[in-house]
């Protein structure tokens, strides 16, 4: 093979993170920083990344950090997608695992462009929930318009 | 006739688990994954959807059961 030890391929990865709720709002950064520096640090370098954001989680989930035990209705979700050579992965894997503030964490395989964003859909479901109020309000005064017009009449 | 695939049709070439919307027109009402048939993807699509769905449940987007 034309791979050697000292030039393997890198592949990109993004890390997915859920962080404790009970983190206050001006610290999440904090907790970012680290999962950041954790990346660095194994000679990874960072492609994209969205700040997290909190969100209602689909069902109820907990953790146990040295015999107290969290549970949550809601976390800060947000990720990192970066470069690095594939022998490091165990390593990150394993280092975000130790943080106490993150709730769960999910390093998968992905493509080098970012598709999706949470603020790009937030604003997409917005655009689409005015469209959609507007429509109505248009529906509403145009029968109102018709009525008019027989009274006109 | 046949449905036609969703992703070819939208030209989504990577199905991300953080995009839920998309994953829920997927799912049934008790938040299972639909069948190929009704959902008319194709197997490899179905396949790639069916992985993000389990992300997106192991990262409490979704919920595994509904109902």
């Amino acid at each position: 093979m034309s791979t050697t030890e000292d030039h393997k391929e890198r592949q990109v990865y993004e890390l997915g993170y859920l962080i404790l709720p009970s983190i206050a709002e001006e610290n999440v950064s904090d907790v970012v920083n680290a999962i950041k520096g954790i990346i660095s640090k194994v000679g990874g370098t960072e492609i994209a990344s969205e700040d997290p954001i909190k969100f209602e989680l689909a069902y109820t989930m907990s953790k146990t950090v040295s015999a107290r035990k969290y549970v949550v209705d809601e976390a800060y979700l947000g990720w990192v997608k970066f470069e690095c050579e594939p022998n490091c992965v165990p390593e990150v894997n394993n280092a975000v695992k130790g943080l106490d503030e993150v709730l769960r964490h999910l390093l998968v395989k992905a493509p080098r462009e970012t598709t999706f964003t949470f603020a790009a859909a937030l604003k997409a479901r917005e655009d689409k929930e005015r469209e959609r109020l507007e429509a109505a309000r248009a529906a509403e005064e145009a029968p109102a318009e018709k009525v008019q017009g027989k009274v006109i009449e | 006739m046949q449905k036609q695939d969703y992703f070819n049709e939208a030209r989504i070439e990577h199905i991300d688990y953080k995009d839920v919307e998309t994953l829920r027109k997927f799912l049934t009402p008790h938040a299972r994954i639909q069948n190929r048939k009704r959902a008319g993807t194709s197997s490899i699509h179905q396949r790639a959807l069916a992985t993000a769905v389990k992300r997106a449940r192991f990262m409490g987007l979704l919920p595994y059961i509904s109902r």
